[in-house]
């Protein structure tokens, strides 16, 4: 009997062990032409339409239709009726939801699985069966009724569809309309297939760091620019270098408040100068994402007659800014801000002069009130730092930037938010608050204001 | 003691036998899902398929075929009613080599039968029928190796000799999808703009998509040449005939009631312009619009026409008696393809005597002096930048970015007519076009200009259109009133309209 059994035991264990090492192979074999029988999509899975079913209701209907199937695996095994029952309490409880993904050029399911609340938005999550990766098949559990109404999407869901691509820079043209500071890519070239020279038009509305923002500045300075990328980039803040050549032009503010009684008005034609660029890295290679600028603006005709200014009925006295001079650095990509954007921070100095004239109907020339003063003594003189965080890529970019500044001679500080955000790269605001602490009453500049609202709206169109 | 041996075996022997049942079950299921897949799913399969007959090949290790299921063997029929269809994925990353996956069997009952009424055999009289399944195949591979490798080489050699049939359903070159649409990197942004909006005729050039379904579906494009081209609404005519094709350039006249740069409705401005206009393509051996360098200008005289009574009578136009004056003078107006990469670029002059103007209307201002305002000059450059939302180019976009200036002399009668520069100030202009041409046929359009502070609303739509030759549109626009800045003494008051409706005949 014994050697009946041991033989019987061992016929039925070598016959077992063949048999199923035989259907083993055969079924990885089988399962590698099941997954290879659809068009791969695979580049595409984090755009194809996705989603968790968390209606309650649902979920027990489409649980239930796997039951009576007995359609569930775990590692392509049935599951035991004790699992399942364990599984039914956590759905009586509401803690098992559905996630669901659709093919990328049709309507069918791709991706069909019960997932723990806690697993979602996990990199790899722990399903609670196998999950379902043909669209026929779930059919044939659910029925086609049951099938569709998953489809259309007819009952409480989360959508996890990413709604767009990431942001990518064209080098065709750029347009980057914002009225404080436009600029418009019109032309391009390169010298070795992989660098780029960018011609620009550009604009400028005030500036922040000398405390004449935007439309306070009364003048609009405008021309042209070159920026060269060493290796195209999909971020246009890495450049290499830029030089813009400008001029200036009378503005007038578009939101006019209380006007101070001795405006800010432009007295000549000026030359605008700025150079940028990543150069510390040619001091030390690993100095870099330093943007370091340039920036100035000099007049060089004065309008110093009367008519200059046009046929005005009465005297008046007003202030003009004829030069100034801004050295700036800023460091960019210091760290990861929580996901929020890269932190950058920086800092500079910048001088400024003002000039106080008076307009006079009767006299052929404009009266420079403090003709006593020597050129440099019309200096003013500010120390600033500015920090923030800046994000591109993804659906929404933004660069939320604190400014903080002091001008010594004029006995005030002053500090200001710059908040720009742009939704896919293309339409966004950009909004520039500003006020100003430890005023001297004094020494402050009859022309300022105490705060400054500036604000633009954003279209940009790059391809 | 061999109780309890005797039952542990018996256990042992029922585990290993539903193991074995197990697994058995697992390849059924995925047998099934496999059929299942490959009978319903008609957008997504990755296979192909390629057709024979069996008395063209040669059928080596093809003979009784075993089949599951207790069916019995297989033999290709040679009859010429009978054709076979071997269905196989190519290689990929799982498999080095093709992987035949199943076997179908036509036959046409049509011919075999022999049509009473002699037509021709149809897809309702073939009958196709699964003569080697999924699991059959895959049961040659297994169990029967030198069978699948005849139905191997079968397969092989079929391919070499012919071209398989992709079985995949969805287009996927033709729903490329890309991020932000596309820009053409020739004329063809150009080309569809001007054909669609302006009132000169323009070749239409045929879109790539277009080319591509009329050669898919056999068509030969259609052209419908005319004599005569002519567009015509309520502000304005323009007319071509053949005999100014000079090859080289194109030349057709115009007459229009507007003012370009200024922000005025035709017959607000006061003036009535009339000259000819040339299309130039400047090309190197043979002409190719989509390359070749164009010009398009237009060379005008402009003529005061006192319509500031007029103007209150006509039902089309929708202002206040007009104060400014349009000064008599001669207009150029140029539009320019890419030239070594730059833009598109465009350049209006309008400009006339500057003293010398007797106006339409005078009327008395503030002061209650009497005076007279007209604009002898008026400038615009601006740059044209195209881009569509697809390749289909069915939403087209245009910004213009430029610059335009205007200038305005004041002629005070109260006191002896002197002649004074009231306004001279170069500004930024910004125009946005929007076309919707599905199937690259004109349908609606609008457009969006700043200037001067003041907003210009233009919308178009197509009405009818017969033997393509014939199409009538209806047409609106609306100025507003300044906006950020003060009403000045020969601006209206309040916003104005304007509508019309527009024919076009050949284009």
């Amino acid at each position: 009997m014994k050697k009946f059994s041991l033989l019987l035991l061992s016929l039925v264990f070598f016959q077992n062990g063949f048999s199923q090492e035989a259907d083993s192979v055969t079924t990885a074999n089988l399962k590698k032409i099941y997954n290879s029988l659809e068009y791969n999509t695979m580049a595409f899975n984090d755009l194809k339409e996705q989603w968790i079913i968390n209606d309650p209701v649902f979920i027990r209907e489409i649980y239930n239709r796997f039951v009576v199937r007995n359609a569930f695996r775990v590692n392509d095994k049935k599951v035991t009726r004790e699992f399942v029952q364990q599984k039914t309490d956590d759905i009586y409880n509401g803690h098992i939801l559905i996630e669901v993904r659709k093919r990328y050029y049709d309507d069918e399911i791709e991706f069909f699985a019960f997932i723990p609340e806690d697993q979602i938005n996990q990199p790899e999550p722990k399903y609670v069966f196998d999950p379902v990766i043909d669209g026929f098949y779930l059919k044939e559990i659910l029925n086609d009724k049951i099938y569709d109404k998953v489809r259309t999407r007819d009952y409480y869901f989360d959508n996890l569809t990413k709604t767009d691509y990431d942001v990518k820079t064209g080098y065709y043209f750029d347009l980057n309309l914002n009225l404080l500071d436009p600029d418009i890519m019109y032309w391009n070239t390169t010298s070795n297939a992989r660098n780029k020279y960018l011609l620009s038009l550009f604009g400028k509305w005030g500036d922040d760091r000398i405390m004449q923002p935007g439309w306070y500045a009364n003048e609009y300075i405008f021309g042209s620019k070159v920026t060269y990328f060493s290796n195209i980039s999909n971020n246009q803040k890495n450049y290499t270098y830029s030089v813009s050549l400008g001029t200036n032009a009378p503005a007038s503010k578009p939101f006019i408040g209380t006007v101070p009684a001795k405006p800010l008005y432009v007295s000549g034609k000026s030359l605008y100068v700025k150079i940028s660029g990543d150069f510390m890295k040619y001091i030390d290679e690993s100095l870099t994402d330093f943007d370091l600028s340039v920036e100035t603006k000099y007049t060089f005709v004065d309008n110093l007659k009367t008519l200059d200014y046009g046929k005005k009925p009465a005297k008046f006295d007003f202030y003009s800014n004829k030069t100034y001079f801004v050295l700036e650095v800023m460091k960019r990509n210091l760290f990861n801000l929580f996901d929020f954007g890269q932190f950058e921070a920086g800092g500079g100095i910048a001088s400024a002069d003002i000039h106080h004239l008076q307009y006079d109907p009767a006299a052929v020339k404009i009266t420079d009130l403090q003709g006593s003063k020597s050129l440099f003594d019309k200096f003013s003189h500010f120390a600033f730092v500015d920090f923030g965080v800046d994000r591109t890529g993804g659906l929404i970019q933004h660069n939320l930037h604190t400014l903080i500044g002091y001008n010594v001679q004029g006995g005030f500080g002053y500090f200001g938010v710059k908040m720009k955000v742009m939704l896919n790269d293309t339409f966004g605001m950009d909004i520039r608050y500003f006020n100003t602490y430890g005023v001297d009453k004094k020494k402050y500049d009859p022309w300022r204001y105490d705060s400054f609202l500036v604000f633009s709206p954003i279209i940009r169109i790059n391809y | 003691m061999k109780k309890v041996a005797v039952s542990l075996v018996f256990i042992l022997f029922l585990l290993l036998l539903f193991g074995n049942v197990n697994a058995q079950t697992n390849l059924k299921n995925t047998y099934n899902k496999i059929e299942r897949k490959l009978s319903e799913d008609k957008n997504y399969l990755d296979t192909y398929s390629i057709m024979f007959q069996a008395n063209a090949v040669k059928l080596e290790g093809l003979q009784n075929i075993p089949r599951i299921n207790d069916r019995p063997p297989f033999n290709f029929n040679p009859a010429e009613t009978h054709s076979y269809e071997v269905v196989f994925m190519k290689e990929n990353s799982e498999f080095d080599s093709t992987t035949v996956l199943q076997v179908k069997e036509t036959i046409d009952k049509a011919a075999s039968t022999g049509d009473f009424f002699g037509t021709s055999s149809s897809e309702s009289s073939k009958e196709v029928n699964i003569v080697l399944t999924f699991q059959d195949v895959e049961e040659l591979y297994f169990n029967h190796p030198e069978v699948y490798a005849a139905l191997f080489k079968l397969s092989e050699f079929l391919v070499q000799n012919n071209e398989p049939v992709k079985l995949l359903g969805i287009k996927v070159d033709e729903q490329v999808n890309k991020s932000k649409g596309i820009s053409s990197k020739n004329n063809q942004d150009f080309l569809n703009f001007q054909t669609v909006n302006s009132n000169h005729h323009y070749p239409k050039v045929v879109l790539e998509a277009q080319k591509k379904a009329r050669r898919s579906r056999g068509q030969v494009q259609e052209t419908v040449a005319t004599d005569y081209k002519i567009d015509a609404s309520f502000g304005d005519v323009s007319f071509f005939y053949k005999d100014l094709d000079l090859g080289y350039s194109t030349i057709s006249g115009e007459i229009n009631m507007g003012a370009k740069v200024l922000n005025v409705h035709p017959w607000q401005a006061m003036s009535i312009t009339a000259g000819i206009r040339s299309l130039v393509t400047i090309s190197a051996a043979s002409q190719n619009l989509l390359e070749d360098f164009i010009i398009d200008a237009r060379l005008m005289g402009r003529a005061k026409m006192n319509t500031s009574s007029l103007v209150g009578s006509l039902p089309f136009v929708f202002v206040t008696k007009p104060k400014l004056n349009v000064g008599s003078g001669i207009v150029l107006d140029l539009s320019a393809s890419r030239a070594y990469g730059l833009p598109f670029v465009n350049f209006y002059l309008a400009t006339g005597a500057t003293k010398a103007f007797t106006p339409s209307v005078k009327f008395v201002d503030r002061k209650g002096e009497n005076v007279a305002y007209f604009t002898p000059q008026q400038w615009e450059s601006s740059m044209s930048f195209y881009w569509n939302t697809s390749e289909d180019m069915t939403l087209r976009f245009r910004l213009d970015v430029g610059a335009a200036n205007y200038n305005v002399q004041k002629i005070n009668y109260s006191t002896g007519g002197s002649i004074n520069q009231v306004f001279n100030k170069i500004q930024p202009a910004l125009t946005l076009y929007l076309n919707f041409a599905p199937k690259n046929n004109d349908f609606f359009g609008s457009s969006f200009r700043l200037f001067d502070n003041q907003l210009t609303i233009k919308f178009w739509l197509k009405l009818i259109e017969f033997s393509s030759l014939h199409s009538f549109r209806f047409e609106t626009s609306y100025i507003s009133v300044p906006f950020m800045r003060a009403v000045r003494e020969w601006e209206p008051e309040e916003g104005s309209s304007y509508f019309s409706i527009r024919y076009r005949y050949g284009f």
